[in-house]
């Protein structure tokens, strides 16, 4: 049995899904993050699918670059949610809007 | 065989397309030299490290401007169709090095008030300027990814910079996660342009299908394929994310708010213009087949944004706020350039850029004269610590006078001509109904920009001391404010000063 | 040094002096107020070298200034017999205020800023002169404005003055917009706005000519010019020191609306002449009222220079722009001279205004009063005097014209020698009325050679017949119009009886009405005749009194409150409210929350995804 193109497809738009609806809905900035991440996956997965139906190398190449770039950004952000830890007590989104009209 | 190495340098050498990218290996290089300089040098010394990062920038500017002029450059492709360098490009590496200079020379400031590490500050600044140079140059949805996310991963970092600040670490996040959030967007726009224009059973599919070119010719005649479109929308998405426009313009102002202020000056200008350039690249090169889609959306968008950006800033007391919601007006106007470019008149594009510059200006005067004047808790300037400046501080006042004349487009100032390109671009373009938006925007602009100006100038006469910390005000500070604010009028008098308009 | 060079470098001159002002010395009075009138009399040797070497022609040059697409916009000179008229005046008159305000501003602690804003505004008034296309008019237009902003407000800390320079401000950005739509609508028209060019397309085919454009432009005559009904900042404007309301506000930059008319006099058709006509002479009537109620010796002749801006823009609608500019001449001689004269007043009046706390000037400051009744005198239009020949000239084409004009404009020349006279009656004649006219002092010198040297011109400035040839061409021509005109003989002999009937009785009935016992003996007896007869003042008082409060008492308040309600009211604070309300509404989206932000995203993404699937393909 194969899998067709579109069964990927529909995966990968699930994961962009439920990627946003995470950062819509949970209140812990880490699971945002997550959720964030999960985003980024979706499009991994949906790049890995077409260049390989498609018969071309770069978007195999462009996974790697995201990758690298998703490490970067977590790695930051959560540095990032630590240090407001630090000042806050607290990550949960309803709580940090210090910043507002 | 040091022969043998001679031969292949020199083969190496003769096709040598690294020497196109200099100004940006130098800027990395520098970036790089910072951090090791701190660990180099002995702790007294650090004092050099910001001059450093400024001569040496000021040094890449040197080479970048003389080593090819952007007038009458000849466009041409490197890297095999990675980068692209046009004359625009060629003079957004000079506008890009200006602001990064001008950062640096704010931050030095900002950092003087500070208990902060500072090399880390000059070394991300530079990094970015040299990946907006890489941005504004790809033409290869990698190249534009990777350049893109180099600029905003390090602005992560300098909006959060102020560790110390419980709102500087809040606006860090906040822009954190839009940013990672529009990242996807545009990234999931990429992959679906990627994977159509490869799909080998669809007429002109490429083999390279991340390149700008090849992108263009297969959408040129693919303009109804609904993956083609939803892809097209959503890299303009989080383009729009990059410039600030409606409906992606919402962080803008709390960002703004919680960065440090010669951060917000860097967002303001250069992450926008930055934008822009893409945007303005993407729709007169692989989405010029997408017009009929584009052009209507993007004008909807234009004028939310103009109205939104207007609307929202007339009752804004914080003046950090308050310069990000009138810099999402500014990004609406730019945006009816980049239409009237869509539309085919030639010379938009040229316009947007001189708009930019006239933006430049006026921006990092009224930015600076906020550094100056910011206390060490930099997140809370409000239009009230500005009453009776110009009495307190007469050449500030004046600067930031002509600063915000320039932004609200009063002749003789530099805005009022950047201003009228555009609308002459939206005029000949036939955009009649942007155009009448446009102008109300700038009516209502005055409005609050001469609001400030009115509590610099009119206030209610006291002799209290507001700010905590007030900054040395030194002979090369004069010389830097006084620089842009005679940019900005020689401009408005002499545009042919600043040859960009062919 | 050919003619453009000339013209560049007076156009240039105050520039330098302005800029070496702002930039060195704006902590050293001395030496700014020293640049200030060496640029002063740089601009007016500069412009003699001009005219000398343009000879009867005319010089054009021209630089481009904007060039994107097909789109020129050129800055340049086109400076022709008009403008080397107004070029000469505005020059010479200028310099002289330079000078006097060496004098007048001496003690004053701003006065390199002062001595700058002389200087930005001659700038922009010769570029306004010298201008050969709309766009470039209206910068220097919008400079000007700007520089008279900043000179009204120079006394920063009283509240008048920042009130009015406001006003002025805001009142002329609305003659302005209908000036920026007239310069749109007539590039779009003609597809250019050089002035000669269109002179050319007009010439070619009259049908060309555009009612909606000359009303456009317009527009900005009424704003610049302070007519009815934006005529309200000009008294106000009163409240900058009074060098800057005698080269500003008198002599040459409300004047400069109408140097704009006649400039582009061939753009305007039959109807919007008619208009500008009847505006100018309603304005002309009704300045000359208002001037009986104000007791500021300055804003007397504030509405003396409303009324007389009214005379100018009835000759140029009764189609004599030639007239229109020779009363403008004469006009910013004695104006100018009025005002330096009653600066001088003020100056040695240690600042007191107001003209009943003065009296008995005239032996006090001889010079100073006797320059001044000189002025006052052309003023009223005295035979011989400078202003009797415009008057006269503007008076006869009214009367060719038709009967009501002529009847009005005679009136206001009666009503113009009521209120001067009563202005010469009470400030130069009878006992000091307090102490600070009982303390008057000659002014400097520095102060009286420019009076005397207006005082010359105004007695003789109205002599065309010395004028050098090139300055009085369109002048000339329009004189020479007018007299080959049927019915020109009659006219002028029931002019000349008329105004002179006018400055006797408005002279004589001024000094009969106001100058009463309080004064000298002498005014008295020659007063006496006609005196007695009008002894009975309380029926004038009574009329005057029921006059004042039951009419004209409640037509100002009408007006208040139409001006309360509709304009402050509905227009001003209800687009303001609208505004503030939506602002308020768009503040209120920044929730702080990354949630609510997000949705913003979500919506703009299936904003995006609904134009994506063409769902809203009806647009």
């Amino acid at each position: 049995m194969t899998v067709g193109l579109n069964a990927f497809l529909l995966v990968s738009g699930l994961l962009f899904a439920i990627g946003l609806l995470g950062v819509i809905l949970r209140k812990n900035t880490l699971v945002i993050y997550m959720s964030l991440e999960l985003m980024l996956n979706a499009v991994n997965l949906a790049l890995v699918a077409f260049s390989r139906y498609n018969g071309t190398m770069d978007g195999n190449l462009f996974v790697f670059f995201i990758i690298t770039v998703a490490a970067a950004e977590v790695a930051l952000g959560l540095a990032i949610i630590v240090a407001l830890f630090r000042r806050r007590q607290s990550v949960m989104v309803d709580q940090l809007n210090a910043l507002s009209r | 065989m040091n022969d043998l190495l001679a031969e292949f340098l020199r083969g190496y050498t003769a096709n040598n397309q690294w020497a196109i990218i200099m100004p940006e290996i130098m800027l990395a290089v520098l970036a790089l030299g910072l951090l090791g300089a701190e660990m180099v040098l002995p702790k007294k010394s650090h004092g050099l490290i910001p001059r450093l990062a400024l001569w040496g920038q000021l040094f890449v500017l040197v080479v970048a401007m003389t080593a090819g002029s952007y007038i009458g450059f000849e466009s041409k492709s490197y890297f095999s169709g990675m980068i692209y360098q046009t004359d625009i490009t060629q003079f957004m590496r000079g506008f890009f090095l200006v602001c990064s200079i001008l950062v640096c020379y704010l931050g030095h400031i900002y950092l003087s008030k500070q208990q902060l590490p500072k090399t880390e500050f000059y070394h991300l600044v530079i990094i970015i300027s040299a990946a907006m140079m890489l941005l504004v140059q790809s033409s290869n949805f990698v190249m534009l990814f990777v350049a893109l996310e180099t600029v905003t991963v390090a602005f992560y970092v300098l909006v959060a910079y102020c560790r110390s600040s419980s709102l500087s670490l809040e606006a860090g996040l906040k822009y954190l996660v839009m940013g990672a959030l529009s990242s996807s967007i545009l990234l999931f726009g990429i992959v679906l342009l990627y994977g159509v224009a490869g799909n080998p059973e669809l007429a002109f599919n490429s083999q390279d299908a991340l390149n700008f070119d090849e992108l263009r010719n297969f959408i040129a005649l693919n303009s109804d394929n609904l993956l083609v479109r939803v892809g097209a929308l959503l890299v303009i998405a989080g383009i729009c994310f990059k410039i600030g426009a409606v409906p992606f313009q919402i962080w803008v102002p709390d960002v703004y708010q919680g960065s440090p202020t010669p951060v917000t000056a860097y967002l303001a200008v250069a992450s926008k213009a930055a934008g822009f350039i893409v945007l303005l690249q993407l729709v007169t090169g692989p989405f010029m087949g997408l017009q009929g889609l584009l052009v209507p959306v993007l004008s909807f968008v234009a004028a939310a944004t103009i109205l939104f950006g207007n609307f929202a800033a007339v009752t804004q007391r914080n003046v950090k706020r308050l310069m990000g919601l009138s810099g999402i007006a500014h990004a609406g106007y730019i945006l009816v350039g980049v239409i009237a470019a869509m539309r085919g008149v030639a010379w938009a594009p040229y316009a947007v850029i001189f708009y930019l510059v006239t933006y430049l200006l006026a921006s990092f005067a009224v930015f600076g004269v906020m550094t100056h004047l910011a206390g060490s808790d930099d997140a809370n300037q409000e239009l009230d610590d500005y009453e009776n400046l110009a009495r307190k501080r007469p050449f500030l006042g004046g600067i930031l006078a002509c600063g915000l004349g320039s932004l609200a487009g009063i002749p003789p100032l530099g805005g009022f001509i950047g201003k009228l390109f555009l609308f002459v671009a939206a005029f000949q373009a036939e955009l009649f109904g942007l155009l009448g938006i446009s102008v109300l925007g700038v009516v209502i602009s005055i409005y609050y920009y001469f609001g400030w100006v009115r509590e610099c100038y009119f206030g209610n006469a006291s002799d209290e001391v507001i700010h905590d910390v007030k900054a040395p005000f030194n002979m090369s500070d004069r010389v830097l404010l006084g620089a842009l604010v005679v940019g900005t009028v020689i401009i408005g008098i002499v545009p042919a000063a600043l040859p960009i308009i062919p | 040094m050919t003619a453009t060079q000339s013209l560049l470098a007076a156009l240039l001159a105050p520039l330098l002096s302005a800029a070496l002002i702002t930039f060195f010395f704006r902590r050293r009075g001395v030496i700014a107020s020293t640049i200030s009138v060496v640029a002063a009399a740089a601009i007016f040797i500069f412009s003699l070298f001009a005219i000398r070497e343009m000879g009867t022609g005319s010089v054009v040059a021209s630089w481009d200034w904007l060039t994107f697409g097909n789109f020129n916009v050129s800055m340049g000179f086109f400076f022709d017999g008009t403008a080397a008229t107004m070029l000469t005046m505005v020059a010479f008159v200028g310099f002289l205020i330079h000078v006097f305000s060496l004098g007048y501003m001496a003690d004053d602690k701003a006065r390199a800023r002062f001595f700058g804003g002389l200087s930005i505004f001659m700038f922009s008034m010769l570029g306004i002169i010298l201008a050969d296309n709309l766009i470039m008019i209206f910068v220097f237009w919008e400079l000007v404005g700007f520089s008279s902003y900043m000179l009204i407000g120079h006394y920063l800390d009283t509240e008048e003055a920042a009130a009015a320079s406001k006003k002025a401000f805001i009142v002329n950005r609305i003659g302005d917009l209908g000036f920026l739509v007239g310069i749109v609508y007539a590039y779009w028209h003609f597809g250019t706005t050089n002035i000669s060019e269109m002179h050319g397309i007009v010439a070619a085919n009259a049908d060309l000519v555009n009612a909606v454009i000359a009303a456009c432009l317009m527009c900005g005559f009424i704003g610049k010019s302070a007519q009815f009904p934006l005529h309200v900042w000009l008294p106000d404007a009163m409240a900058g020191p009074t060098p800057v309301s005698a080269l500003i506000h008198a002599a040459t930059m409300v004047a400069a609306g109408v140097y704009f008319l006649i400039r582009i006099a061939f753009l305007f058709p039959e109807s919007v002449l008619g208009g500008i006509g009847i505006l100018g002479t309603s304005v002309a009537v009704y300045a000359g009222f208002c001037a009986y109620g104000q007791n500021d010796i300055k804003k007397i002749l504030a509405y003396s220079t409303l009324s007389q801006l009214g005379y100018m823009a009835a000759a140029f609608g009764l189609g004599f722009p030639g007239i229109a500019l020779f009363h403008l001449i004469t006009h910013a001689f004695f104006k100018a001279l009025l005002f330096l004269g009653a600066g001088s007043i003020i100056h040695g009046c240690h600042h007191e205004q107001d003209i009943f706390k003065m009296g008995g000037i005239f032996k006090k400051m001889p010079i100073t009063s006797i320059t001044f009744v000189l002025g006052v005198l052309a003023l009223c239009g005295v035979y011989g005097f400078s202003g009797f020949y415009s008057k006269d000239a503007i008076l006869i084409a009214a009367g060719l014209d038709g009967t009501l004009l002529f009847f009005l404009l005679t009136g206001g020349a009666f009503l113009t020698a009521g209120y001067m006279g009563r202005l010469v009656w009470i400030v130069f004649f009878g006992k000091p009325k307090s102490d600070a006219a009982s303390h008057a002092h000659e002014s400097g010198f520095t102060m009286l050679l420019p009076l005397i040297v207006l005082a010359v011109l105004s007695v003789t400035g109205g002599w065309l017949q010395f004028w050098p040839e090139q300055l009085g061409h369109i002048i000339h021509l329009d004189e020479v119009k007018l007299h080959n005109a049927a019915g020109y003989a009659d006219k002028h002999h029931l002019v000349l009886i008329l105004g002179s009937a006018a400055w006797i009785v408005g002279l004589l009935g001024s000094l009969l009405f106001y100058g009463k016992g309080a004064t000298e003996d002498q005014l008295e007896k020659r007063a006496a005749p006609v005196y007695g007869f009008l002894k009975d003042r309380l029926w004038f008082d009574e009329i005057y009194g029921y006059y004042v409060a039951k009419i004209q008492q409640r037509f100002a308040g009408l007006l208040s409150v139409l001006d309360v309600f509709v304009i402050k009211g509905v227009l001003v604070r209800g687009s303001a409210g609208l505004v503030g309300l939506i602002g308020m509404c768009s503040k209120s989206q920044h929730v702080g929350s990354i949630h609510g932000y997000v949705y913003w995203f979500l919506a703009g993404l299936i904003f995006f995804w609904v134009v994506a699937t063409g769902v809203l393909k009806a647009f």
